[in-house]
């Protein structure tokens, strides 16, 4: 059983109720429940609403994702859990959950890193990892550039945004565009019909010697700009602004993570979180990555999103790897850090 | 003396709606009185997620959880974080092991804690100022539960008279806005609801084999969020 181990994934760090079922590397299930429509009106997670529909959705999801993989609970050899970085409330549902399984049960409990699971998740898709990578996340809750040597081992930060996490930047372009939430589909959808040279945005800290990265500015650039065209009676050109923000944010991103390649010597990059859905981002880390000699890895844009799948993979390879698993007073961690990979 | 045909089964009970993280074993037979078998209870009103799986873990010791028969928690009204881990923590055990799960409002356990021919009304601390009560009579609950200031419910209680006995004040949310209910008979303890009450409450459930039930919280308050006005201007 510990090579091919059949793992369950709880994932509750944010707005979406995950639970994903691997066997080894293998995914058999991944069920997902979102809570995003009742977080729309209010432009944002709110996070006691994510909460509260993670207790609600915990077990009708486990259901679900059990009857798509066709195993029992009985079947299980271990349980693994976001423990954070995350909404420490809506972490605490997930982790709850996951310990009351794994005791019932009576099999291992690993608290995971959010951040180190999906790196993880691509093996699911492209088997094991290129190790040593080069990893470029980036979500509405994270941006950061991570070498990695094995996922099981601590991940070694190179750099993150110093404000704004991307997908927070998506957003609040967005809702400054009147386009809704969350952001990023919209923007992405709406860029593809415009101009991305059109409007000259900021590439704050793009030539800075850091791996670091900053959307602040370039936010307050676009709602500068948007405002101005407004005041003179101007209709604003929404599909060019999508494309033209859009763009000032993959060039510092791939810009960034195709340098820390070079820098390091490291021959794969791969992306992740909820912003590696983002078409342009994607084929400009393509072609990057392609004149750089460099082989870029992706997961399918359902895996790059929150969900339990990823958590699941992490587990299975901590398992593979005999990690010790995680004791039963595991606490929700939401400032975890991403040198953690397991939480004790 | 031994009872040969006796029948009994085990049931885990969890509260988790004060800072008093409660977990109990009890052994349910035919005809007996709940016999509490094991209890942990740990106070401390921010742990509730690291505390609760441990606690259980310390009761089913020497039983282990395929033993259990079902599963019984409090429903609250109580401080959110806290309350979901115990409503999660049995719902999952439930899911797991195959057993039904009852809730109980975590109040009606708290008021059968106090032995009184006196109406009963049961508060907790609600924090910001406010409190979660029910009231008793006979046993019964009668109103609420609900949330308002303590000098609401004092106002109210000090207004029913005439022919009905005098209540009495039991729980945390009483003991702490004690000047607010002066001239009210409030009790130093019990504190917290105890899952044993729980499982008592439920035990006819339990007997019964009734299916099992959605773990509904009380939160009796909306989530903080607010509606945003219109993007804000970072020009003029
Ligand atoms: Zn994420």
């Amino acid at each position: 059983m510990i090579d091919e181990p059949l793992v369950l994934g709880i994932e509750t760090s944010c707005d979406e109720t995950g639970i994903g079922i691997v066997r080894g590397t293998t995914l058999l299930a991944d069920a997902v429940a979102s809570s995003v429509e009742q977080h729309a009106r209010f432009g944002g997670v709110v996070p006691e609403v994510a909460s509260r529909a993670h207790l609600e959705a915990m077990v009708p999801t486990v259901a679900r994702a059990l009857e798509t993989a066709g195993v029992t609970l009985a079947d299980l050899d271990a349980v693994a859990v976001t423990a954070g970085p995350g909404l420490q409330g809506a972490l605490l549902v997930g982790v709850a959950a996951a310990k009351a399984y794994a005791l019932a049960l009576d099999v291992p409990l690993y608290g995971v890193n959010h951040l180190a699971a999906h790196v993880a998740v691509d093996v699911l898709e492209h088997g094991p990892l290129p190790e040593p990578c080069v990893v470029l996340l980036v979500s509405g809750g994270h941006s950061s550039l991570l070498l990695v040597d094995d996922v099981t081992h601590p991940l070694d930060p190179l750099g993150a945004t110093v404000d704004d996490a991307a997908g927070e930047a998506f957003d609040k372009v967005a809702r400054l565009l009147g386009l809704g939430f969350p952001g990023g589909p919209a923007v992405d959808r709406l860029a593809t019909q415009g101009d991305r040279e059109a409007i000259a945005f900021p590439r704050s800290m793009a030539r800075d010697a850091s791996y670091d990265v900053s959307f602040s500015g370039l936010k307050t650039a676009v709602a500068r700009w948007v405002e101005a065209k407004q005041a003179a009676g101007e209709p604003v050109p929404v599909a060019d602004v999508c494309a033209s923000f859009q763009e000032a944010v993959v060039d510092v991103l791939t810009a960034k993570a195709v340098r820390a390649c070079r820098e390091r010597g490291v021959g794969s990059l791969l992306l992740g979180g909820g912003v590696a859905a983002n078409r342009r981002l994607r084929e400009l880390a393509g072609q990057r990555c392609a004149a750089a000699g460099i082989f870029l890895r992706a997961p399918r844009p359902g895996l790059c999103t929150d969900n339990g799948a990823m958590v699941a993979a992490l587990g299975s390879r901590l398992v593979a790897a005999r990690v010790a698993p995680s004791s039963l007073d595991l606490p929700a961690d939401s400032a975890m850090d991403v040198r953690d990979v397991v939480c004790r | 003396m031994l009872r040969p045909y006796c029948r009994w089964v085990l049931v885990l009970g969890l509260d988790t709606s004060s800072p008093a993280v409660c977990a109990v074993l009890v052994r349910l037979g035919d005809g007996l009185e709940p016999e509490l078998l094991a209890e942990s209870v740990v106070v401390d009103g921010r742990r509730h997620g690291e505390l609760l799986a441990c606690g259980v873990r310390e009761v089913l010791r020497g039983f282990g959880p395929t033993a259990l028969a079902a599963v019984v928690v409090g429903t609250g009204p109580g401080p959110f974080t806290g309350l979901r881990v115990g409503l999660v923590t049995a719902a999952a055990m439930g899911d797991a092991l195959g057993i039904p799960a009852y809730g109980v409002c975590s109040l009606d356990a708290l008021a059968a804690q106090v032995a009184s021919g006196q109406p009963v009304v049961a508060v907790a601390d609600a924090r910001r100022k406010e409190v979660y009560w029910a009231s008793y009579a006979a046993g019964t609950r009668v109103e609420g539960p609900a949330v308002e200031p303590p000098g609401e419910l004092a106002a109210r209680l000090h207004s029913v008279g005439g022919q009905d006995l005098p209540p009495v004040l039991v729980g945390a949310g009483a003991v702490l806005h004690r000047e607010a209910f002066a001239g009210l008979d409030v009790l130093d303890e019990p504190l917290h609801p105890s899952a044993f009450a729980l499982v008592r409450i439920a035990a006819a459930r339990v007997r019964a084999g009734a299916p099992s039930e959605p773990l509904t919280p009380l939160y009796l308050r909306r989530p903080d969020a607010v509606t945003p006005g219109a993007a804000k201007k970072v020009t003029a």
